[in-house]
């Protein structure tokens, strides 16, 4: 069985980009492809031009590294780390030296507005608050592509709001990001929804008017 | 990743579950212990047969018949002072005494109905630079007193105490009782030499019999034997005690007429000798307790497996953002070596107390080489790799969208 057939799908640089479809659509297969951690059992997939699917185990951990940063549904930070430190990790494995590193994390968490939670662990911080610190994580690296997987999932919407604002920022900045989720209502915050259907790619449509997200505290909380 | 974030890391995740740290440690820090405690036991009684052996004189060699041939022992075999006579001409000896000793008369103590054994030893007068003892007071026995058969003795110092209560110059002079079969014999103390036994501390134990020194012809008289125990003697080059030895043998052979009826011993090859038996129950005893290192050591791979089964999720997030199979494998062996090599380090401490311990009721000052903690670190670290790497390359191994899921 395929879970994905015939995709072909191009994502412009600085394009904000949602995949929408129900379970089983393929969706996640399509972002484990996307973000290197699965390879296409056939076809090609171009990340900056390069063709990744056909490197082995180490370069792809190297192009995660350098050149990818994950958002998960769960926020999927170490609880034995500080905010800080979770956001270094990356750097650490891509042998940042240690002040660069401090300086990057620094940089990250002041745009998601969480400089005064750095050294709070994981546990001690709210659903919202992890996952902005899981986005600081994802863009201190600065990467070519963000890839959220159900970011809001796990969220109250005013959390969800935050973070959909924190994308938005990004995305105006210049940031290339690919959004799965499931709410039509969050998709219509992106400039662009894919739909998947069955391993099929049945529609992919730009949105005319794209929502703004404007949290009612701002985002420093 | 460097050493330096990896062993940050590993100290962090090893420092996180103490209990299960300290409880998968032990079977490392019990063996590394008992190892270390063995060793240093067994050092240290080793040092301490060195020092007994140096101080009976380095270079001293003890030419005596060869007792394990008894069937074919003829009376002409037996060493004489025209043998001591013979081997004083041998080049290369320095110093060369006869020795004849015998314990079967007593002593009469203070107490006018106790007695003790007296363990009497003739010799001559170069005996004092073969034993080198310590003469607190009085004088060593003189060539004159050899050929005059005098009756004067030297006593060590507890005896002084036991046979008159007191020990000071005053003693030289006085008269000691030898009872033997023919009567009792009174002798002048001419000199009070320090007792090197330390085991006859005691002035009321008579476990220990009395050392007595007297001329070799006196002896021979109050035994009434012509024949003599063994001859001492000290080379010239005492590294050269082997060859000295063999022609010491030679010329007894040659003199008497027979092959290989008599032994010479040097000290060096005692010590040697006795070295090799300690140091073999040693490594024997530290084989035994080696074994509890490898099940500490299965100890540690089972935890390890636990461990890398429980942060599956863990490996699955620092693989998505970039941690190749070998950060991940070093990361894991890093934490069984920290494991093992903080194991091993409480070992040697623990081990080190334990020989204290063990040393202080045995008598004998335990030793700590710095081999045995060398051996005892690398050991550890080596056994910290060896079933560590096991659950580490699993660890590295895992998917990461498969470890991701992992609940």
């Amino acid at each position: 069985m395929l879970a994905l057939e015939g995709i072909c799908l191009r994502v412009e640089e600085g394009e904000f980009v949602s995949i929408m479809g129900s379970s089983g659509s393929g969706k996640s297969t399509m972002m484990n492809i996307l973000g290197c951690l699965d390879k296409p059992t056939s076809g090609t997939y171009l990340l900056d031009n390069i063709d990744v699917s056909k490197m082995n185990d180490n370069q792809l951990s190297e192009i995660r590294n350098k050149k990818i940063g994950f958002v998960f549904q769960s926020f999927n930070l170490l609880p034995k780390l500080t905010s800080i430190e979770n956001v270094e990790l990356p750097m650490v494995y891509g042998g940042v030296p240690a002040s660069q590193r401090r300086k990057r994390a620094m940089e990250a968490l002041d745009i998601v507005g969480l400089t005064h939670r750095m050294t709070h662990r994981p546990n001690e911080l709210s659903g919202g608050q992890r996952q902005r610190v899981a986005i600081a994580r994802a863009i201190a690296g600065n990467p070519s592509i963000i890839l959220a997987d159900e970011p809001t999932g796990n969220l109250d919407s005013k959390s969800t709001i935050e973070i959909i604002e924190i994308f938005q920022k990004l995305n105006a900045g210049g940031a290339t990001i690919v959004m799965v989720t499931h709410e039509p209502d969050v998709a219509m915050y992106t400039n662009r929804i894919v739909t998947f259907k069955d391993g099929n790619l049945i529609s992919d449509k730009p949105v005319e008017e794209p929502m703004i997200a404007r949290s009612t505290g701002g985002v420093v909380s | 990743m460097n050493l330096f974030e990896n062993l940050k890391s590993a100290f962090v995740n090893v420092l996180s579950n103490k209990m299960r740290t300290i409880l998968t440690m032990l079977g490392i820090i019990i063996g590394i212990a008992s190892v270390i405690a063995i060793t240093s036991v067994g050092n240290g009684s080793q040092q301490q047969i060195t020092e007994q052996f140096d101080s009976l004189g380095v270079g001293k060699i003890t030419v005596s018949l060869r007792s394990n041939s008894p069937r074919n022992m003829r009376t002409s075999d037996a060493l004489t002072l025209d043998d001591y006579e013979l081997l004083k001409t041998v080049r290369g000896v320095r110093y060369i005494s006869p020795v004849y000793s015998g314990s079967y008369f007593s002593i009469k103590l203070l107490d006018p109905k106790e007695t003790n054994t007296a363990s009497i030893s003739g010799v001559t007068a170069d005996y004092q630079n073969i034993s080198s003892p310590t003469l607190l007071y009085g004088r060593y026995i003189s060539d004159s007193d050899v050929d005059n058969k005098s009756s004067v003795a030297i006593i060590t110092d507890t005896t002084a105490q036991k046979v008159f209560g007191y020990c000071d110059q005053s003693v030289v002079g006085e008269k000691i009782s030898i009872k033997s079969w023919k009567g009792t014999k009174k002798y002048t103390v001419i000199g009070i030499v320090e007792n090197t036994q330390t085991s006859s501390e005691s002035l009321t134990d008579n476990e220990y019999p009395e050392e007595i020194t007297m001329p070799i012809s006196t002896v021979q008289r109050l035994f009434g034997e012509k024949t003599l125990s063994n001859i001492t003697l000290i080379a010239e080059d005492p590294d050269n005690s082997e060859m000295l030895c063999d022609e010491l043998i030679a010329v007894l052979d040659n003199f008497h007429n027979t092959s290989e009826k008599y032994t010479a011993v040097s000290t060096s090859e005692q010590l040697e000798a006795m070295n090799s038996v300690t140091g073999t129950v040693t490594l024997l005893i530290s084989g035994v307790a080696a074994i509890s290192l490898i099940v500490g050591g299965i100890g540690v791979m089972n935890i390890m497996m636990v461990t890398v089964t429980e942060r599956t999720r863990e490996i699955g997030i620092r693989k998505s953002i970039g941690a190749k199979n070998r950060d991940i494998m070093m990361q894991f062996v890093t934490e069984a070596i920290i494991l093992t090599a903080l194991g091993g380090i409480l070992g040697i401490i623990f081990g080190w107390l334990m020989g204290m311990l063990a040393g202080h009721f045995m008598g004998i000052s335990s030793v700590v080489s710095i081999q045995s903690i060398i051996f005892a670190v690398s050991v550890s670290c080596a056994i910290g790799i060896i079933f560590g790497v096991y659950p580490a390359r699993k660890a590295a191994r895992l998917d990461p969208i498969e470890a991701l899921r992992y609940e």
